[in-house]
């Protein structure tokens, strides 16, 4: 078997690393070296302005913009626009004055980052933007495969959106935050935890919907990116996932989980 | 992830037949499902008692099967412990023939009946891949459209599966569903229109009560679940890796109501 092209590094290449930091500025810098100074040449994002990045095409010509604009040395701000004009989101993320580290998990259709605050609240927050996998389908039948989030809103608020359930994209023609991810529940929707019998987590892709022309589909995969288990598993911790017959790949834990009952957590390949 | 071990036709053997069944000769389906299970090793070392091969951590199921009357055919289901998992029933015509379709395997045995709306019974012994076999202590499932008695008691359906949850057998909704995290869209398409053909996984309880403890334990041996609008009866060949594809049926198990999903068994 293959491995799907979500996970395939050479259809959806990725990178990763991790710093601290104690001002955003470094972040951006950082964004640069990722997205477009590191990575090979037919996998780099463009970068203009400075701060605004735009990741490749895919095989139809879609691709999405990520404008980051330092709000203060701890709070980092995100536009996400796709290729029709759509702004997706605007989020923030925030980290502590005294200093956090910052994460990058990044790749050819993907930018997650976050950061985690030594010690006082906010202790984790992020900031997501995905140009969807919809391999093998028709790439045109998902007509916005830009999907994205973060911690706050725009005013630098929890809304009640920043949390895994909830991803920002194009229903119909009007961008909206909805709970778009498969989960992991029986067809009566009793919810079962992701795991397995000997306490191996159990790992599936992260499937997502949208509605398309009035009725709602599954419209692509994230890349790069597994929905795990939540609690006990703590944030950083890494594991290993076979991704095919002869391959395994490791994934990192992420802030990004499930509050009460803590079913769902996202992990992202690190290896 | 990961290889398809449940869909791998050398560590899951499988066959196909269809006949037509004599009106009340219930006997006819035992007959034919003894000769399929001998050609996959299957053992029957009491008369009407059929026992399959061991899986990598020695466990088995047993099938004992009976005719309770002229137009019902009947399967018990135990587990190499010796739990009862379950006993559940199909009809077959009385005034005329019914089509009946076997579908056999090392690990796996499903009779469906054309008979009326379509009736059927199952087991499976779980393929647990990626995790070690030995970690799922009961691994044997088990369903019906009929209690044992022949009567109607809302189990029926591809929802319920007989299993043991720690050492308890006992029927619960276990089918994983292509469902949003809150619960509220069930969606069985892609935006291309394609319909979606996923692992038959289900849940036990393993370790204790409470929500912790469901953990998904296995998947159906070649068996997929798909959308429920195929008819009953009709092929279609699914792509099981991105370089191979193979025919699955559609069978008469449906989710209650009818509404989202429908059993697919590999027949070639």
């Amino acid at each position: 078997m293959t491995v799907p092209n979500f996970l395939s590094s050479s259809f959806a290449p990725f990178r990763y690393y991790t710093e601290r930091v104690t001002d955003m500025t470094s972040v951006l810098t950082t964004l640069t070296a990722e997205l477009v100074t590191n990575p090979a040449l037919a996998d780099k994002w463009t970068e203009a302005p400075a701060g605004t990045f735009q990741c490749p095409s895919d095989a139809s010509g879609r691709w999405m913009k990520c404008a980051f604009t330092r709000i203060s040395a701890n709070v980092m701000q995100m536009i996400l626009t796709d290729n029709s004009g759509n702004t997706i989101c605007t989020r923030r993320a925030s980290g502590t004055t005294a200093g956090f580290y910052a994460t990058y998990y990044t790749g050819k259709f993907h930018c997650f980052l976050e950061f985690m605050s030594e010690s006082t609240s906010p202790a984790y927050n992020f900031l997501s933007a995905w140009l969807m996998d919809i391999t093998p389908d028709p790439l045109a039948s998902c007509p916005y495969p830009v999907v994205g989030n973060g911690t706050l809103n725009s005013g630098g608020n929890a809304d009640g959106y920043g949390v895994i359930q909830y991803l920002f994209a194009v229903d119909g023609a009007v961008p909206a935050a909805t709970q778009r991810m498969k989960g992991s529940a029986t067809i009566g929707n009793t919810s079962v935890n992701m795991s397995m019998p000997s306490g191996r987590g159990f790992y599936d892709e992260c499937l997502i919907s949208q509605n398309v022309g009035g009725t709602i589909y599954w419209t692509g995969r994230l890349c790069q990116a597994l929905l795990g288990p939540g609690l006990p598993t703590a944030v950083g911790v890494e594991t290993q996932v076979p991704v095919d017959d002869g391959t395994m790949a490791t994934f990192k834990a992420t802030l990004l989980n499930e509050t009460t009952p803590y079913r769902w957590r996202l992990w992202m390949r690190k290896a | 992830m990961g290889n398809p071990t449940f869909l791998d036709s050398t560590l899951y053997p499988f066959r196909y037949y269809s006949e037509s069944v004599p009106a009340n000769t219930s006997t006819q389906i035992t007959t034919t499902l003894r000769t399929e299970l001998t050609a996959l090793s299957w053992t029957e070392p009491v008369a009407k008692t059929f026992r399959s091969p061991a899986d990598a951590a020695g466990r088995y199921m047993t099938l004992v099967v009976a005719e309770p009357a002229a137009n019902r055919w009947n399967m018990a289901l135990y587990d190499s412990s010796g739990i009862s998992i379950c006993s559940r029933s199909l009809y077959i015509n009385s005034g005329s023939p019914t089509t009946v379709e076997y579908y056999t395997g090392k690990a796996h045995v499903l009779v469906n009946s054309n008979s009326g709306s379509g009736y059927w019974v199952y087991v499976f012994l779980l393929d647990t891949f990626p995790d070690d076999p030995r970690f799922l202590e009961h691994p044997a499932v088990g369903g019906g459209s009929f209690d044992s008695a022949g009567g109607v008691d809302g189990r029926g359906f591809l929802d319920y599966v007989f299993a043991v949850d720690n050492a308890v057998a006992q029927p619960a909704v276990r089918m994983k569903a292509l469902i949003t995290m809150n619960g509220t869209q069930y969606i069985s398409r892609m935006a291309s229109g394609r319909y979606l053909y996923v692992p038959a996984w289900t849940y036990q309880l393993v370790g204790g009560a409470g929500f912790p403890n469901y953990v998904w334990t296995g998947k159906f041996p070649q068996a997929l679940m798909g959308p429920v609008t195929p008819v009953l009866g009709t092929d279609w060949v699914i792509p099981i890796t991105y370089a191979a594809s193979a025919t699955f049926r559609a069978t008469s198990v449906v989710n209650s109501g009818g509404t989202y999903y429908r059993l697919f068994m590999r027949k070639a």
